[in-house]
């Protein structure tokens, strides 16, 4: 199933749908408790460490922006714990704040913990390191003032059209200055953040979870939940036995092979589909025959992407039409092709190449993402019958990935990390990008295109540069898209909540599957 | 005195040897900054991780750094939790104990009477059931077992959490687990040991004279059966710390187990290198303790030592 405008509307229905099914168990209960089977819970308990899965699922429900991504329309910008905002010139924007936001220790929110929150000091994480995921977020901003109590004015260094996407997005969120003072190190500060989140921390165990409990003062109405028990169950087999037993209410990264069992089971419902999150297969192209784009364009229509979705996702998730998601807006080109399969065009491009099966490694971690080894495995034997030798080269991480000389393939996925074209591929391959540092693709063209796009206001215009930045990324594949990534949960059927397509699980009152009022 | 001075030496150099040989292949086998911060951080944070810990040294610089913080008692501190390693690891320690002592416990309980049922019956219908459950036992895998408990008693009937650690239950199907590969191997080194002393001429005697069956097994039999079962049960201890790697992993139990998987995938190289320096630490004190068994069972031994033999 495609991710589309169109999904994404159906999701949020569906989502209603279920909270109506559920509604009457959960009447009887009053407000109920829900326990949790992740994989992992984060390192660090501030949203300013890290955006990755563990991070993004759990303190999505502790902390709010001053924007957030509306997940029921198309991830529309909308107003959090700013009112309103307009933009006084094209590098300042102006935040109105809601007033009477309460943070989870019941002090009131003011203009000050918002210049607190998105100052340098944050940004740069503890002692001053600079290990946070801030500087993607944040990197265009100059300067951060209260003009008032309740007025906020952020300047960027230049023209950024992006920046409200990546207030509402992650990393920019809202916490109280004085409780991070009273805690006087970051580590003390883990223990005990104080956000404005429907759910406030309350036990956080390494390796045994994470307790949230509702925050009743909450801005944006009656928290769902009494308290969410994430707890980290890291194997799969666990977290559907615990569910089986009744031990787990819901339990996310469901693998495939339990599809049909849980699709079987009435008591049961099996949730998730594909998600904003695509899987790619970074290449160093300047490692030999890599280097040439008729290999590597050989490499990517070798490829049967329907089939793999069918056969390794049982056709839950899609292949998407190019290097973007309809979440772009304006900038999604819905007519862009969607990545072709060309057996026979890839042999004679490999004939031509002059290829003579020397080996290609593909270095390849053990299933670091869902079905990544069998994915791998069929790769290698689709790239068998259009004349490519590519050998698997089993790695136990990412550093060891990254090792130089690369010289191969390897998996990937890239996150929309905002609504934005500047939030994906050239998030990873612009400047300061996870890929871009490892050099492994050298486009001065595409370089300039993203440099212009991530300052252009005019639509057109970015319009253009975005058409532009793709039929590049097809013609000289870089990396080789395979499909956007699943992510699947399971729960009881009694209980009211309905995933998103991304990676935030939302138990708050904005998930309108958890919409319990009047209850 | 000879004894244990030389066995204390051999202690150490084993340690040592642990210890280094972890050291060299951590930091062989990828790089912490890039584990920890991922490589969308920014380059200079990457930079002043590393330097941070040390980790832009030469590797022999870092080693003799280290080999010199642990010989002052520092055993470094955790990348991932901020907090001193040790501190990490010992909090650990009893919740895997809470498991591993009573699955020793079990597997001593279990494996030892089965084993001396069987001996007593060589070749009839017990021997052989006991038998067939001992092979049973050890050649499952702990993973499988601990899955198919969960499945029965949790699942099925519904009586057993099936992972975590809120209640005492929980500790329940992980001890079961653990235990039961344990005492497969006991009771088959138990029948064998005691098949062996029960066909010895002291044995006759002592039942010649009378002497009622179970104290000529607790008296005779058993003290002259126990050093290869003390010899088992120094290897069961090794045996159940991996088995608690794996069972922490499938019942979610916080102990030292999940810990060394977690720190191992986060490169958490000082609290890596501080649980297998206790992983060491006890295998000795286990081969220590069977040395010293040894000696209280069998009085050769205990003379030899005196003589001044190691």
């Amino acid at each position: 199933m495609p991710i589309t405008r169109r999904t994404l509307m159906k999701t949020a229905a569906a989502s209603v749908a279920l909270s109506a099914l559920a509604r009457p168990a959960l009447a009887d209960k009053g407000r109920p408790g829900i326990v949790v089977a992740v994989p992992a819970q984060p390192d660090f308990t501030d949203p300013i460490m890290a955006n990755n899965t563990p991070t993004l699922r759990t303190l999505y429900n502790v902390y709010d922006g001053l924007l957030r991504l509306d997940y029921n329309d198309n991830l529309k910008v909308v107003p959090a714990l700013a009112q309103s905002w307009r933009m006084l010139n094209p590098t300042t924007l102006e935040f109105a704040l809601r007033p009477n936001v309460k943070f989870h220790d019941g002090s009131t929110m003011t203009a000050d913990d918002v210049v607190f929150s998105l100052s340098e000091a944050r940004r740069k994480g503890p002692e001053g390191k600079g290990a946070t995921v801030a500087a993607q977020y944040q990197r265009t901003i100059d300067n951060v003032v209260a003009t008032d109590g309740r007025t906020v004015q952020i300047t960027t260094k230049a023209p950024d059209p992006a920046l409200e996407k990546k207030l509402a997005a992650w990393a920019c969120q809202i916490v109280s200055r004085a409780a991070f003072e009273k805690a006087g190190s970051w580590q003390a500060w883990f223990q005990a953040p104080i956000g404005t989140g429907p759910y406030k921390i309350r036990e956080n165990r390494k390796d045994v979870g994470l307790i949230l409990e509702a925050h009743d003062d909450y801005w944006g109405g009656r928290p769902p939940f009494q308290r969410i028990e994430f707890r980290v169950v890291p194997e799969s087999a666990s977290r559907v036995n615990g569910l089986l037993a009744g031990d787990y209410d819901l339990i996310s990264d469901l693998p495939r092979d339990q599809f049909d069992a849980i699709g079987a089971n009435d008591a049961l419902d099996l949730l998730g589909g594909a998600i904003l999150n695509m899987r790619i297969l970074a290449i160093d192209t300047t490692a030999p025959w890599l280097s040439d784009p008729n290999i590597r364009r050989a490499m990517s229509l070798a490829i049967d992407r329907e089939l793999i979705v069918k056969q390794l996702w049982a056709d839950r998730i899609a292949v998407p039409n190019g290097a973007q998601y309809p979440i772009f807006g304006d900038v999604y080109i819905p007519q862009f092709p969607a990545v072709g399969y060309d057996p026979k065009r890839a042999t004679e491009l490999v004939k031509a190449s002059g290829y003579g099966g020397e080996p290609i490694p593909y270095r390849l971690l053990n299933n670091w993402y869902p079905n990544q080894v069998l994915t791998a495995q069929v790769l290698a034997e689709m790239w068998k019958t259009v004349g490519l030798n590519v050998t698997l080269q089993p790695m136990e991480n990412f550093s060891q990935v990254y090792q130089k000389p690369i010289g191969a393939v390897w998996d990937e996925s890239i996150v929309p990390a905002w609504p934005d074209p500047t939030a994906m591929v050239w998030r990873q391959y612009g400047p300061g990008g996870g890929l871009n540092k490892l050099a492994i693709w050298n486009s001065p063209e595409y370089q300039q295109i993203g440099v212009q796009f991530e300052q252009s206001t005019d639509s057109d215009a970015r319009r253009k540069l975005q058409q532009r930045s793709l039929d590049i990324i097809a013609d000289q594949v870089p990396f080789i898209i395979l499909h956007s990534n699943g992510g699947f949960y399971a729960k009881k059927r009694t209980v009211a909540w309905a995933p998103y397509p991304a990676l935030p699980m939302d138990f708050g009152p904005f998930n309108p599957a958890t919409d319990l009022r009047g209850i | 005195m000879t004894f244990l001075v030389v066995r204390l030496a051999r202690a150490l150099l084993t340690i040592l040897i642990v210890v280094s040989f972890a050291f060299v292949v951590l930091r062989l086998s990828g790089d912490p900054a890039l584990a920890i911060l991922t490589n969308e951080a920014p380059p200079e944070a990457l930079l002043a991780f590393r330097q941070s810990w040390g980790l832009d040294e030469p590797i022999l610089v870092q080693y003799f750094n280290y080999l010199r913080t642990i010989f002052s008692g520092d055993l470094g501190m955790s990348m991932r939790d901020g907090r001193d390693a040790f501190t990490v690891v010992a909090e650990r320690i009893p919740i895997t104990l809470a498991i591993t002592v009573p699955a020793l416990m079990l597997s001593i309980m279990i494996g030892v009477t089965a084993g001396i049922c069987a001996a007593f019956n060589p070749n009839s219908r017990l021997d052989r059931s006991i038998m067939l459950g001992a092979v049973a036992g050890f050649t499952v895998p702990s993973f499988v077992l601990g899955l198919l408990l969960v499945l029965v008693f949790s699942v099925w009937f519904g009586v057993l959490p099936s992972g975590g650690a809120q209640r005492w239950t929980n500790a329940i199907l992980p001890i079961v687990t653990l235990g039961v590969g344990s005492a497969a191997t006991l009771a088959r080194y138990t029948r064998a040991a005691l098949l062996e002393v029960l066909d010895r001429p002291y044995v006759r005697t002592a039942s010649a004279k009378g002497v009622p069956w179970w104290q000529t097994i607790l008296c005779h039999a058993l003290p002259n059966a126990a050093i290869p079962m003390v010899t088992i049960l120094g290897f069961l201890v090794g045996q159940l710390i991996a088995g608690a790697v794996v069972v922490e992993n499938v019942f979610s139990w916080p102990g030292v187990g999940r810990l060394l998987v977690a720190s191992v995938a986060s490169r958490d190289l000082a609290v890596v290198q501080c649980l297998l320096f206790f992983v060491a630490a006890t295998m000795i004190a286990a081969n220590i303790a069977t040395d010293i068994l040894y000696s209280l069972f069998d009085p050769r031994l205990r003379a030899s030592a005196n003589r001044g033999g190691a």
